[in-house]
């Protein structure tokens, strides 16, 4: 094919000017079939940057989208056509066991979109409007940092659309920003995985993550506490934006003054102390003897649990 | 590190060739599984609830390890029909994995998993029967199960992967596993058939991409960890553990009514009297014993709720200042979790 890589025209428009309306929620799932991918790739192939293609899998209601899976695409002999028959089977064979899941994007690796990623997107466009492209950046072009803050997942997502200039409209890409999302279980999973997937009593798991989960709270609060403390010393800039949010936040606190809400809170919050209180006198009991008996009404009682 | 994920055809055709699984029962040990792969089949295993789900797995034989680069889901439900189901699914199987090769997924199916929702990691009779065909035609396989309740309440993945043993094979004595609470409905299907089969120790691997991803994931869904409440997204289960608990304790209640008080004895019958009542007592204090594990597991985990809803709570709520005599105090509720546990 011609090498039209020779653009002068980036093909990602400047998000100065144009910004994508779209809410992505992006799941830890694609994120990690992604990295398994191109890892598998760069061993067989024995190279640091081979090609991967793949396909976003999600849901699109209006401007929110959610990327929760995907699966890997073959292409042709030519490196640049899609393999139409093995996406139209994998496809299907997705919809079957996921039915709730629709083909929304692809996936490569690339530290920035070029003109070979817009003959791919022409490609997915024939299939549906607007397919979103979300781009893993190599290794060498993110920088680790030790400060929090800057730390972002090597992941960058696009929208494309239709750019008109001089009378000829040709596609282009506009970043966009997404958050990440999570289920419950897959939140489990992530995070025992994360951990080596080892056992430890279930209390003891329970209560790190809920401490690390807090340690982060803190983390980011410490940050914040930092920024305006700055800004009152005259050292740094205000940012109306940022202090608005913020000062919305501490309103909203403390989040449960309601007399209605601290009513339930405290009426669920004893009916499980009663449960466990009534397993801790039943547990302890259980040397002495006739304990079945005594104890029978115990658990009965707490039916009425809900 | 990342060696694992490299697919050594070579190396797979020759293990293939000498299968020293055949020589010894006992021949696998570990079932090692990739981080993608045992986060699908958890997510697959969720999003069927209250089903059974099912689906294969691809990977290869390191050693004496079963070794999951990757799962997929099978489009079958499963309930009593397991044996049937991978027979539905033959034609979506063939297709995939054929499929695989075309996009660099080398590694051949080694194994099938399941869920078990609501009611542990352990393999049925039908499991078992399914597991023997499998290892009989279809060797090395390996059979992994998930319980994707168990794992929302304890805050972490259950999940156990079995090999069985051949017909006619009596294991020397099995080393006394981790014990689990079984429903009371599916405790004889578990106990028939616990001998046929042993457990593999599971491990995860991870590679060094995903290693950093994971921690910079961490950076972005700590907000879910605070705010997703165990108590709610599994009341349900949370309810039916109790009513499980309450007919065991039924049943540990009327055997423990009937025994009687030692009769005093004659010196040279003594011996003998008290051997009997050794074994009685002993065979209540299993169900007994059985039901109180049973019910600290249920308070363990409503505890875990109860500490995410009052951290929430204090971290939240409070007025710096006010005394927080109204709310249970964390120290608390964690020192009575732990007296449990």
């Amino acid at each position: 094919m011609t090498s039209m890589d020779t653009d002068e025209l980036p093909v990602v428009l400047p998000s100065t000017t144009t910004t994508s309306g779209l809410t992505i929620a992006l799941h830890p799932l694609p994120i990690l079939n992604i990295s398994e991918h191109f890892t598998r790739l760069k061993l067989q192939k024995r190279q640091s940057l081979p090609f991967v293609l793949g396909a976003l899998l999600g849901t699109q209601t209006g401007r929110e989208v959610e990327i929760v899976n995907t699966f890997e695409l073959a292409v042709q002999d030519d490196q640049v056509t899609v393999d139409q028959e093995f996406f139209d089977a994998r496809r299907d064979q997705y919809k079957q066991v996921f039915p709730s899941l629709e083909f929304i994007g692809w996936y490569t690796v690339a530290a920035y979109p070029t003109a070979k990623h817009i003959a791919f997107h022409e490609q997915f466009a024939t299939l549906i409007p607007t397919p979103l492209l979300l781009l893993l950046k190599p290794s060498s072009s993110f920088a680790a940092s030790a400060d929090l803050v800057v730390q972002t997942l090597p992941f960058k997502a696009y929208e494309p659309t239709i750019e008109i200039r001089d009378r000829k409209a040709r596609s282009v890409f506009i970043e966009a920003g997404y958050t990440v999302e999570t289920g419950e279980a897959e939140r489990i999973a992530v995070d025992w995985t994360a951990r080596g997937g080892s056992g430890g009593t279930s209390l003891e798991s329970h209560l790190s993550s809920q401490r690390a989960a807090v340690k982060m709270l803190h983390d980011r609060i410490l940050l914040l506490v930092k920024y305006v403390t700055e800004i009152l010393a005259g050292e740094a800039k205000k940012d109306h934006a940022t202090l608005r949010s913020l000062s919305a936040l501490i309103a909203s606190l403390p989040a449960s003054e309601h007399k209605g809400f601290r009513e339930e809170f405290e009426k669920s919050t004893n009916i499980l102390n009663d449960l466990v209180d009534k397993h801790i006198v039943f547990t302890a009991q259980r040397e002495e003897r006739g304990p079945g008996a005594g104890r029978r009404r115990g658990p009965r009682g707490m039916m009425d649990f809900h | 590190m990342d060696d694992i994920y490299k697919f050594d055809v070579d190396a797979d055709k020759r293990i293939n060739r000498e299968q020293p699984w055949t020589k010894d029962p006992h021949y696998f040990k570990t079932c090692k599984i990739s981080a993608t792969a045992l986060i699908k089949m958890v997510i697959h295993a969720r999003s069927g609830v209250p089903y059974e789900i099912m689906g294969l797995m691809q990977g290869k034989v390191m050693g004496t390890s079963l070794v999951i680069i990757d799962s997929f889901a099978l489009p079958v439900q499963g309930t009593e029909t397991r044996v049937n189901a991978a027979n539905e699914a033959y034609e979506y199987m063939v297709q995939y994995i054929e499929g695989s090769k075309l996009v660099n997924r080398l590694e051949n199916a080694v194994g099938w998993y399941h869920s078990h929702p609501g009611y542990g990691c352990w393999l049925s009779g039908i499991d078992v029967t399914t597991q023997f065909t499998n290892q009989k035609f279809q060797d090395p396989f390996v059979a992994v199960v998930i319980d994707p309740n168990r794992t929302i309440s304890a805050g972490k993945v259950d999940i156990g992967a079995f090999r069985t043993y051949p017909e006619n094979y009596t294991p020397p004595d099995a080393a006394a596993s981790e014990y689990q609470s079984i429903p009371l409905s599916k405790i004889e299907d578990f106990g028939v058939h616990a001998n046929q089969y042993y457990p593999l120790e599971v491990q995860i691997f991870k590679s060094s991409l995903d290693n950093e991803l994971l921690g910079l994931l961490w950076n972005k869904y700590w907000i879910n960890t605070l705010s997703q409440s165990a108590l709610i997204s599994n009341r349900a289960y949370a309810v039916s553990q109790l009513n499980d608990l309450q007919q065991k304790l039924a049943k540990a209640q009327s055997s423990v009514s009937s025994t009687r008080a030692p009769i005093p004895l004659p010196k040279d019958d003594i011996k003998s009297k008290m051997l009997a009542k050794e074994e009685k007592k002993k065979e209540e204090a299993n169900q007994l014993a059985k039901s109180v594990k049973d019910g600290a597991k249920i308070a363990t985990e409503a505890q875990h709720g109860l500490i995410a809803q009052v951290l929430k709570d204090i971290l939240f709520s409070s007025r710096p200042g006010a005394p927080t005599s109204s709310s249970v105090s964390v120290e608390e509720v964690v020192d009575t979790a732990m007296s449990i546990g």
